[in-house]
């Protein structure tokens, strides 16, 4: 009873908006009858024999997870039930994610997500009504350019959004929606999709109801916002949640693992990480032969002369070292082709001519197109016989004859100059940028004070771009260090070590060989790569921007 | 009268120093021009050569020594037929030629001083002329031990003794419209006549090989529900974290942050076992769902929305706006730039993404395919028809540069501006 009076004092509005009423009892009552049912998800899911063949630890997670909500749902039944407002908000925050949920999963128990392959079809079937779309698009920007005749133009936007509008809609009908909005029905006339329905009405219903009588609960500015905020973010955190959250979680998990695919994953602890990692050192005679000290299992990666002596390195997974190794020199190569020459270029697009615009249009264009249409183009180009580029070569050297694709010694050499060609213009854009973001009267200061355009450049310019060379080079080092697609299609006729980088390495080990667990280790040690990378970037551009200041 | 002249004089010579100064900024300009126009051209060659290959014949791709336009043979009609062109001298002058068909044995006949006893077919020759013109005059000559023929054979009229290095065939070349005329030469070494020409026909036979057609729609449908659900939730979560307090958020935005470096390789099994779980895999779903989420367009929708004035969104509240209208009656028009930019990275990655389908949609799932897991398998099939090959890249590769020539404002500035900040 004070409680009520309490909420009654704070808001004290009106008195029908003080107490106790039926509809608050009738939530706290589905807030405690939520945690019962997920009292009994966590059970079903704590008790079924087959957990999607991902273990029993993943089964146990998720099913304590399920009953940490129900115990919030318990809690938020009994602080509504006491007019206090933080249940209130627990109550909506968790019906609305509820009833994203539901409908998520509506989707999923109808078959609705599978159909965008079927309504794919239906544009197919009908692609000539899609031209309607251009013509609109057309229309309305048209409607645009008429700065002057209002009417003219609005009448040509509307044009041009019927047309598209129509489009749609025809497009829909041809591509059989009345058909699938029949067999929708059918579908939903089932007792789980009934069911999920029902509960996805329930918790709209439940949430907008708690949203609106925030009075009774003496709710305040700031906390209104704050159940809003939420809100707002839902769709976004839903996804985040669902599809990158858990994901991580569960990779994490797996690196932990033996775990084929078919076997269900077994604990394995640091195994996997151990097994990639794994070297061993041996000083041996300079004339010996490394197979006879190196342990059984164990590869050659490296041997360094050592005057009389040499140094054998050896690895558990020599594999997965050679695609470091690559990795690295790619990115080596990448940040040389594709990093200094964009500045050069930048430089030159920074002289205030007219048509530098056009030009770096046209320098950015690369950078736009697939990788994977990209490397056809240079798979012709890099042909040793009819490709330009050993004819051009040819031209200095009349002898040679690269074997660009297929020589091991040059064929990330290749890879490089794709990537190069692709990236360059993209971070000259970017330098270009920072160029013109240092203020001219610095630079006409250092010019009256005599410094010669290479003092300029090395003194004024660097220091100056310098958060933008790290933001290059940490994009480019970064994209290098995941590079694959370049190599799986430019190099797609070779099978040498060569082509390997570390993220093709995990796709044969995930998705030819099935080593979920060991590719999984992978993927960690190289996002270990990348952290790093990064923090060292933060740290030198923290102490760079001092120059800013 | 003299600080007048002196003052003159003065601003002639400024005037004059202004005026080489311009000279040598022009000069400058030029030779900036020059570099620049040669880079562009570096850079643009893939996409010319890529552009002018698909126009191209498969038997001209395999043309040596490379070019970049599209030729075809000319020809014409002879004897019934149409038949190539070749291009060759006759009685000096160059002439349109047809190949009859008939072969002609012939002499090369050449001196003993030319001659080349190892490789006689590399001998330097003084004529050639049909063997039964020429008259065996039975007698031999011993070359490095070898023995060569004498010959009595006509020169310019005159009646000469030569070696015979070697015989050969050579065909009947004649003049399609006067057959009087008439030549002879090696088939092999002659080339045809040729003439640009564009084989638009490439387009539309590509578009029918390997399903590209298919899978142009759907890239076309994934790439753009992707783009509209990144940017829809991008909105709505910067709105939130920038001009909403609430519980967590610090926190909520703090984790969005870490997640930006997380590569995605990472992601790749977990949510390949999740698609197996839902049923999604082999679905265009799996290409659309899992990616409607981008802490990084969050992260810079953000950005973006703090710059925007506090004032407006407390006028429009006290308008009676709710935070939904705010958000899109007041901050959607203001941030056409972001959301332009954020929708042209969206559009870019989500049609060239190449890893996650190849993954998830399998190889032999041809209707489910999207262009580059199509170009993918067109580059396996149609390694002897390269012009084939390159038409569908071409096609692929199409969407996006249109895109860009359209908003190409956005593409540049938007992108050069993410890297600034």
């Amino acid at each position: 009873m004070t409680t009520t009076m309490q909420a009654g004092q704070r808001s004290g509005i009106q008195p029908s908006d003080q107490g106790m009423t039926p509809q608050v009892m009738l939530v706290a009552l589905w807030q405690a009858l939520l945690g019962v049912g997920l009292v009994w998800g966590a059970i079903q899911v704590w008790n079924m024999p087959e957990f999607f063949n991902l273990g029993d630890v993943v089964q146990r997670f998720l099913a304590v997870v399920i009953l940490l909500t129900a115990i919030a749902a318990f809690a938020s039944a009994f602080m509504v039930w006491q007019l206090s407002n933080n249940g209130r908000f627990i109550a909506i925050i968790m019906n609305f994610s509820f009833f994203a949920l539901s409908i998520l999963l509506l989707g999923q128990v109808l078959g609705l997500y599978q159909g965008l392959d079927q309504l794919s079809e239906g544009l197919w079937r009908n692609a000539p009504w899609l031209l309607g779309f251009p013509i609109g698009y057309a229309l309305v920007w048209v409607g645009w350019r008429f700065r002057e005749g209002e009417s003219v133009r609005e009448w040509l936007v509307k044009a041009g959004l019927g047309v598209m509008m129509v489009t749609l809609v025809i497009l829909l009908l041809l591509s059989g929606l009345p058909n699938s909005i029949a067999d929708l029905f059918r579908a939903l006339v089932q007792p789980v999709p009934l069911l999920v329905l029902g509960l996805l009405i329930g918790f709209f219903v439940v949430g907008t109801y708690l949203s609106r009588d925030g009075a009774r609960f003496g709710e305040t500015i700031a906390q209104r916002e704050s159940w809003q905020g939420w809100l707002f973010l839902l769709p976004n955190f839903v996804n985040f949640s669902l599809f990158f959250a858990i994901p991580l979680l569960l990779s994490l998990y797996l690196s932990f693992t033996d775990y084929n695919a078919i076997s269900r994953p077994e604990w394995v602890g640091l195994d996997n990480y151990i097994g990639l990692l794994q070297l061993e050192f041996h000083t041996i005679p300079a004339e010996q032969a490394s197979g006879t000290v190196l342990t059984q299992g164990y590869g050659e990666i490296a041997s360094i002369g050592l005057g009389a002596n040499r140094l054998v390195i050896g690895a558990r997974d020599t594999m997965f070292w050679v695609s470091l190794g690559n990795t690295f020199r790619y990115c080596f190569m990448l940040l040389l082709l594709g990093v200094m020459p964009a500045l050069l270029l930048a430089l030159l697009l920074n002289t205030k001519i007219p048509g530098m615009k056009f030009y770096r249009a046209i320098f950015f264009l690369p950078s736009i197109a697939a990788v994977v249409g990209v490397a056809l183009i240079w798979q012709w180009l890099y042909d040793p016989i009819i490709g330009f580029i050993n004819y051009a070569i040819r031209f200095f050297f009349p002898e040679s004859n690269i074997n660009w694709l297929s020589d091991p010694n040059v064929m990330l050499v290749a890879v490089v100059i794709m990537a190069a060609w692709q990236v360059v213009g993209f971070n000259a854009v970017i330098f270009l940028a920072g160029l013109q973001n240092i203020p001219k009267e610095v630079m006409e200061a250092s010019t009256v004070d005599g410094a010669g355009p290479i003092t300029r450049f090395f003194r004024i310019m660097m220091p100056l771009i310098a958060p933008t060379t790290f933001f290059v080079v940490v994009t480019t080092l970064i994209s290098g260090l995941q590079a694959f697609s370049e190599m799986y299609v430019l190099l797609w006729a070779t099978s040498d070590n060569a082509r390997l980088t570390t993220v093709y390495y995990l796709y044969e080990e995930g998705f030819e060989r099935f080593q979920f667990g060991n590719a999984s280790a992978t993927a960690w040690l190289l996002f270990i790569v990348i952290f790093i990378v990064t923090l060292v970037q933060f740290r030198l551009s923290n102490r760079s921007s001092a120059y800013q200041d | 009268m003299t600080t007048l002249a002196y003052e003159t004089e003065a601003s002639r010579r400024a005037l004059e120093k202004e005026r080489r100064a311009l000279m040598t900024q022009r000069i400058l300009n030029i030779f900036v021009y020059i570099i620049l126009t040669a880079v562009a051209y570096l850079l643009l060659f893939p996409f010319l050569y890529l552009l002018f290959t698909s126009l191209k014949t498969t038997t001209d791709v395999f043309h040596f020594p490379p070019r970049l336009l599209p030729y075809v043979p000319l020809t014409t009609e002879y004897n019934g037929e149409q038949v190539t062109l070749y291009s060759m001298e006759v009685n000096g002058q160059q002439r349109n030629m047809v190949d009859t068909g008939e072969s002609v044995r012939f002499g090369f006949f050449t001196t003993e001083d030319l001659i080349n006893v190892a490789e006689p077919r590399q001998s330097g020759l003084i004529t050639q002329v049909p063997i039964d013109l020429a008259t065996d005059t039975g007698r031999v000559v011993n070359v490095g031990g070898t023995d060569f023929p004498v010959y009595s054979v006509e020169v310019n009229g005159q009646s000469q003794e030569l070696l015979l290095a070697f015989r050969g065939g050579l065909s009947r070349f004649v003049a399609p419209d006067d057959p009087t005329v008439e030549t002879f030469a090696n088939a092999r070494t002659t080339s045809p006549v040729e003439r640009v020409e564009f084989q638009w026909a490439n387009y539309q036979s590509v578009l029918q090989l390997r399903n590209l057609d298919r899978s142009l729609i759907n890239t076309a449908l994934v790439t753009v529900l992707v783009t509209a659900g990144q940017v829809l939730t991008s909105l709505l979560g910067g709105y939130a974290f920038s001009r909403m307090q609430f519980r967590g958020r610090d926190a909520v935005f703090l984790v969005y942050l870490g997640t930006i470096m997380i590569p995605f390789v990472v992601l790749i099994i977990p949510l390949y076992q999740l698609m197996q779980v839902l049923g999604w895999q082999d679905h265009l779903v799996a290409l659309v769902l899992p990616w409607i989420f981008t802490a990084y367009g969050t992260f810079l929708m953000r950005q973006f929305f703090i710059t925007i004035p506090k004032e407006l969104e407390e006028a429009a509240q006290l308008d009676g706006l709710s935070r939904f209208g705010t958000l899109f009656r007041v901050f959607v028009p203001l941030s056409g730039a972001a959301i332009a930019t954020q929708a042209i990275i969206t559009f870019l990655y989500a049609w060239n993404s190449f890893i996650w389908p190849l993954v998830i949609i399998s190889e032999g799932n041809t209707p489910n395919h999207v262009v580059t897991l199509t170009l993918n398998q067109l580059r396996n099939a149609a390694q002897s028809e390269p012009n084939l090959m390159l038409t569908g890249a071409a096609v692929a590769i199409l969407p996006p540069l249109i895109l860009f020539v359209l908003a190409q404002r956005y593409f540049v500035e938007g992108i050069a501006n993410t890297g600034s900040k």
